[in-house]
């Protein structure tokens, strides 16, 4: 379960002043559905998604993670957190082997549970054939399936993913979304962040569309196509965050 | 928690760190090998230049002094100098590193000294040049050399000793044996060429695994993880 409630980020820039990158952002995910934070690049997507992995402190409002606050108790949040981006950020000395066992030993893994998931997640997404291979000699689709054995390896019940396909192939993208379902189909709790619409479409159970650090409509594919009495989530997504006037409009 | 993870950490980047050419070259070669053949080549390039700056005769120039015939002659004369005849400014000439150092003899020099007068010589140099420096070094040793025979001769004049101003002599002994004065060098020098051949190894892993982690955005999976 993901919970915010109000939760805000404010940075401090010399010449810009100050900029809320997150502005009172309320949301809920629930166990078992993939919530999607949808918005444009500069949107707030990853500040609220960095907040939620604690790798930011939130200016305002609060945030928890499976019960836990972000604040209050960090090592309990990110004991339960995946966290996955197109960047594989690999080490490219490392073996695949080595990159998975080092995650699995930086969240506390005993050696005899680290080499049962690593065996088990090299049968799930088939790294045998290149698991003592080093990670700057694998192939593009290897690095991604190695990035997600690493983000899995320490079995997270809530997986955050920011714009995990931007940049990606087709077949490399295919591979994140088939296993994005797989999360939500072992019961995590998902957090998405995209600004293609065709994903959010395909992928999530609740959409939230954010724009300038405020959550500016929220609901299910169903639910928005209702509320703006359009079929097309591009559409829905301009009029929301007030781009166009809709066909209604006088 | 906090250890172990400090230890998988340095253990991980230690592998890494060890299968990067260029980090082992910065950490073993550079500080093993290149920097003391620098070190030594620097030396040995800097210790030939001073020794055939000094085995050199220094060219000085000669200003005023046309009363004094005698000192300008033994000034010629003197195997370590060369005299230059002045060319315009000799304050440019030396600023052109043209001569090394000059001498400006005071009107009337020679008379002076017969007459046991005082009299100032000026020497004019370049600074912190370390050829001028030679130069100088060379006119100094001259006028010390001149003085000296000067006192002697007044004495003399006066039926004097010449040690009378030279009642005693000082000298300098050196009581520690030959390998231990040795030894007394190198481990003055030795210590700090390790700590600081340290310091060149460990520079480029120390960058890599800081600003190089930044920027590549490992440090947030690690981060991310507990």
């Amino acid at each position: 379960m993901i919970e915010t409630s109000e939760l805000t980020k404010v940075f401090r820039d010399r010449k810009r002043g100050e900029i809320r990158a997150v502005d009172g952002l309320t949301l809920r995910v629930a166990p078992g559905r993939i919530y999607g934070l949808l918005g444009a690049n500069g949107a707030g997507k990853t500040t609220a998604l960095r907040v939620l992995a604690t790798l930011l402190r939130p200016t305002s409002g609060s945030a928890s993670v499976g019960g836990y606050d972000v604040v209050a108790a960090p090592e309990r949040v990110r004991a339960q957190v995946g966290f996955l981006a197109a960047s594989t950020a690999l080490y490219g000395r490392l073996t695949a082997r080595e990159t998975i066992e080092y995650f699995g030993r930086l969240h506390g893994l005993a050696e005899p549970v680290l080499a049962q998931r690593l065996a088990r997640l090299a049968d799930e997404l088939e790294l045998h054939e290149f698991l003592d291979r080093r990670c700057d000699k694998l192939s593009t689709g290897m690095k991604q399936r190695t990035s997600i054995a690493r983000t899995l390896v320490h079995d997270p019940a809530v997986m955050i993913f920011d714009e995990p396909t931007l940049g990606l192939d087709v077949m490399a993208a295919r591979t994140i979304v088939r296993f994005v379902r797989g999360c939500r189909d072992r019961g995590k709790t998902v957090i998405y962040s995209t600004h293609v619409m065709a994903e959010a479409e395909k992928l999530c159970d609740t959409i939230g569309i954010i724009h300038g650090g405020r959550l500016l409509a929220e609901g299910t594919l169903a639910e928005l196509r209702a509320r703006y009495g359009e079929p097309d989530l591009e559409e829905i997504f301009v009029r929301a965050v007030g781009g166009e006037p809709g066909p209604g409009a006088a | 928690m906090f250890w172990s993870n400090v230890r998988t950490v340095f253990a991980k980047e230690v592998r890494d760190s060890l299968r990067d050419r260029r980090a082992v070259i910065s950490m073993f070669v550079v500080p093993t090998l290149v920097m003391p053949l620098l070190l030594l080549t620097a030396g040995a390039i800097t210790a030939k230049v001073v020794k055939k700056a000094q085995s050199e005769a220094s060219p000085v120039t000669i200003v005023g002094g046309a009363d004094s015939p005698q000192v300008v002659a033994e000034l010629r004369a003197d195997p370590r100098l060369r005299v230059v005849e002045a060319e315009g400014d000799f304050r440019r000439m030396i600023a052109e590193k043209r001569v090394r150092a000059a001498v400006e003899l005071p009107a009337g020099f020679e008379a002076a000294l017969a007459a046991g007068t005082p009299a100032t010589v000026l020497l004019h140099h370049y600074e912190g040049e370390l050829k001028s420096g030679f130069g100088v070094g060379e006119l100094e040793r001259f006028f010390r050399e001149l003085r000296e025979r000067t006192v002697a001769q007044r004495l003399a004049g006066r039926g004097l000793p010449a040690d009378l101003v030279k009642p005693f002599a000082v000298q300098r002994r050196n009581a520690a044996p030959p390998e231990k004065v040795g030894g007394n060098l190198v481990g003055g020098i030795v210590p700090y060429l390790i700590i600081l051949l340290c310091f060149t190894g460990a520079m480029y892993p120390a960058i890599d695994l800081t600003a190089g982690e930044k920027e590549r955005g490992r440090w947030r999976r690690c981060c991310a993880a507990r």
